[in-house]
């Protein structure tokens, strides 16, 4: 625990740092500062929705890889229903059903047919790509008129650089990360965090102290199955408010790897995820300087070698003791 | 009302094997059927259309047979990997960076070679670059912890992107911007079976690594030991496995045949390195690289298996692309029904290890 504190802390005054660094550097070339911010949290959204949903899945001890397909779907899935019943909200909601159904799927294999979780996963991925494709295909590259709109936050948003920051989104902003507090909440200070935590390092000492494993897991997956299509409907419906397929581009996998990132923590996933999308952000503000190929690989390049050097550090770094082991009562 | 029961086999017959890849492709073909139907297609003609895309006519099964080749290479090489539980499925990036290196070696070495030599040298140059970055991922493995799935998934990503960046960059071919590199000299296009695009020589070496995988899978020692190591990892261990040596073996040979896949789609297939060289032109996912994953479960693992799902499925992506321009149905529902086939070819090993009953209550 300690050491997560301590990670914490120093992942917090490096990226102060860096955002610093780069918003002097910025000025210097001109770049404006608050766009660059504001982007930077839109693409942090999806990401931190994916690892949050993961961090519950693995904490409870089960190892879902098909993040990518059901944010896949979900963008396929929500932006499908925000054109037919013209509504944003609808949309999304839709699009975090679709992840739930999916991640149920997977449940049901991982967790009742004690299949192996990792080749499970990368079906589900496959899977989800294909379904997205089948079911968005009508709605390539067409504009969505109903997204949902920016609620500036009265008063903080005239802050200078910190409102265009923090305090002009749409409301589904605000709510993830109100949400990322609450599920760190949740996860490290009480019961139901608690059974979830035991479940996922000793199933069979929380089976005999009453907690129901199963039902742990089946809730855990599928929760990150809906915080996994939500930030897929997130991408298509108020990021990009069209759809393409393949549109998800790998972020899914960003956030498996950035769910070790986090160390299964909530508040690791918040850090991870802005780090991760203020890189993102940095590739539309440096197209012109290097090639947007080369750039397009920085967020992957990133990720790797951030994880690389994470490992390398601390040592002491390790899953959830029951991941990947499927729990049977004998 | 009825209860089901599991009960644990006492003996495992090698038929269950078999019953359950055919039950988990009937099971994924019904699921297709009922999402086609609900996009208000009719599933039987459909299918119809689609194996006799694939099967039905001498022009389809000898492209079913040029697109079993990477398949073959790529699965083969999953199946080994996978009966040692090393999850490598940087198939697409191995395969992207061995066409890269195909491609280089081809246009740009700085002397001339005979065309025998020349060839002999871009296959080794790709085998050992898709094993180079399959290697990468084992020593950050080995030396740190980082778990493979991750490493080998984003490369795969860097590696698609350093693609593009040479074929909207510096390898582009001179002209009207199209993304692909120059034609091959003619010297260096492999040959093909008359009349048809089968590269031979590439199917050859998928054949032969068959047999080789095959032949130390069940008859060394080796193989052997790679089998304890996926089934115990800590019981490989007080026998005295190394690790080490698995996990870079492994590592090596699967990587290695992705990079000759690679290579034998730009000598052979292409004749020059463009987008979608590895399979993905119609969907990113189409990869054969990720396909490959399917094959290897499909084949349960072994190498002979891997080579017939390898044609099996080859003749879904075929008849997939055949419904595209017949029926005008998205090639996505290819890659749904292989990732239902996947996921029900693990929900169905159960079947393996235990028995089910129905019992009344």
């Amino acid at each position: 625990m300690n050491t997560e504190k301590n990670f914490i802390v120093i992942s917090s005054l490096i990226i102060i740092f860096l955002l610093t660094f780069l918003a002097i550097y910025f000025r210097l070339l001109g770049v404006k500062v608050g766009v660059f911010l504001h982007d930077t949290v839109i693409f942090a959204v999806p990401l931190l929705l994916g690892t949050l949903g993961e961090i519950y899945a693995e904490r409870s001890g089960v190892l879902n890889l098909g993040i990518e397909g059901m944010m896949s779907t979900g963008a396929a899935v929500g932006i499908m229903s925000a054109f037919i019943t013209k509504n944003g909200w609808v949309g999304v909601l839709s699009g975090m059903i679709s992840g739930m159904l999916l991640a149920f799927m997977f449940a049901v294999v991982a967790i009742h047919l004690q299949g192996m979780q990792v080749p499970a996963g990368l079906g589900l991925y496959i899977f989800g790509l294909g379904l997205s494709g089948i079911l968005g295909s009508a709605y390539t590259g067409k504009k969505l008129p109903y997204t949902l709109y920016e609620i500036p936050i009265p008063g903080l948003k005239d802050i200078p650089i910190l409102g265009d920051f923090l305090f002009n989104h749409t409301l589904l902003v605000y709510l993830t990360f109100i949400l990322t507090l609450i599920m760190w909440f949740i996860l490290f200070k009480t019961k139901i965090g608690l059974e979830i935590r035991a479940v996922g390092e000793n199933p069979a000492a929380a089976d005999s102290a009453g907690v129901n494993v199963y039902r742990v897991r089946y809730l855990c997956v599928v929760f990150g199955g809906a915080l996994a299509g939500l930030g897929g409907a997130f991408i298509s419906i108020v990021w990009m408010h069209y759809w393409l397929e393949g549109m998800t581009a790998g972020w899914g996998w960003v956030c498996i790897a950035l769910t070790i990132f986090s160390l299964w923590n909530p508040l690791g996933a918040l850090l991870g995820a802005l780090l991760f999308g203020g890189v993102h952000a940095l590739e539309a503000e440096l197209q012109y300087l290097i090639s947007p190929y080369l750039l397009a690989s920085l967020p992957y390049l990133v990720t790797l070698i951030a994880l690389a050097i994470l490992m390398l550090f601390y040592k002491r770094l390790r899953a959830p003791s029951a991941l990947l082991k499927p729990y049977t009562r004998e | 009302m009825f209860r089901i029961k599991l009960e644990k086999r006492t003996s495992v017959s090698p038929w269950i094997e078999l019953e359950v890849s055919g039950l988990s492709i009937i099971i994924a073909l019904l699921a297709g059927a009922v999402l086609l139907y609900t996009q208000g297609f009719d599933p039987l003609r459909i299918y119809s259309t689609l194996f006799y895309g694939a099967f039905g006519n001498i022009s389809g099964l000898c492209t079913t047979l040029t697109k079993t080749i990477p398949l073959l290479l790529i699965g083969v090489g999953l199946a080994l990997a996978f009966k040692a539980r090393i999850w490598n499925i940087g198939g697409p990036g191995q395969m992207i960076i061995g066409a890269i290196t195909c491609t280089g070696t081809a246009l740009f070495i700085p002397f001339n070679l005979p065309a025998p030599m020349h060839l002999t040298l871009i296959f080794i140059a790709s085998f050992a670059s898709g094993a180079g970055l399959a290697i990468l991922c084992a020593f950050l493995n080995y030396e740190i912890g980082l778990d493979i799935v991750i490493s080998t998934l984003l490369l795969n990503y860097i590696i698609l992107k350093l693609l593009w960046f040479l074929l909207f960059g510096p390898w582009q071919a001179p002209g009207i911007g199209f993304p692909n590199t120059s034609a091959l000299p003619s010297s260096l296009q492999l040959p093909t079976i008359p009349g048809t695009s089968i590269h031979y020589p590439t199917l050859i070496i998928g054949i032969i690594s068959v047999i080789i995988i095959h032949i130390v899978l069940s008859r060394t020692r080796l193989g052997y030991e790679i089998k304890v190591f996926g089934e115990n990892p800590k019981a490989a261990e007080y026998a005295g496995i190394s690790r080490f040596k698995i996990l870079m073996l492994v590592m090596t040979i699967s990587g290695g045949l992705a990079g000759i896949a690679g290579a034998g789609e730009v000598v052979g297939l292409y004749h020059m390195l463009k987008l979608g060289v590895d399979g993905s032109g119609m969907a990113y996912v189409s990869s054969y690289g990720y396909t490959a994953i399917i094959v290897a479960w499909l084949g349960r693992n072994t190498a002979l298996g891997s080579a017939l799902a390898a044609f099996f499925i080859a003749g879904l992506l075929v008849g997939g692309f055949s419904l595209q321009i017949i029926e005008g149905i998205p090639y996505a529902v290819v890659s749904a029904i292989l990732g239902l086939m996947l996921i029900s070819l693990i929900a169905g090993a159960i079947l393996a290890r235990y028995r089910l009953l129905f019992k009344r209550r």
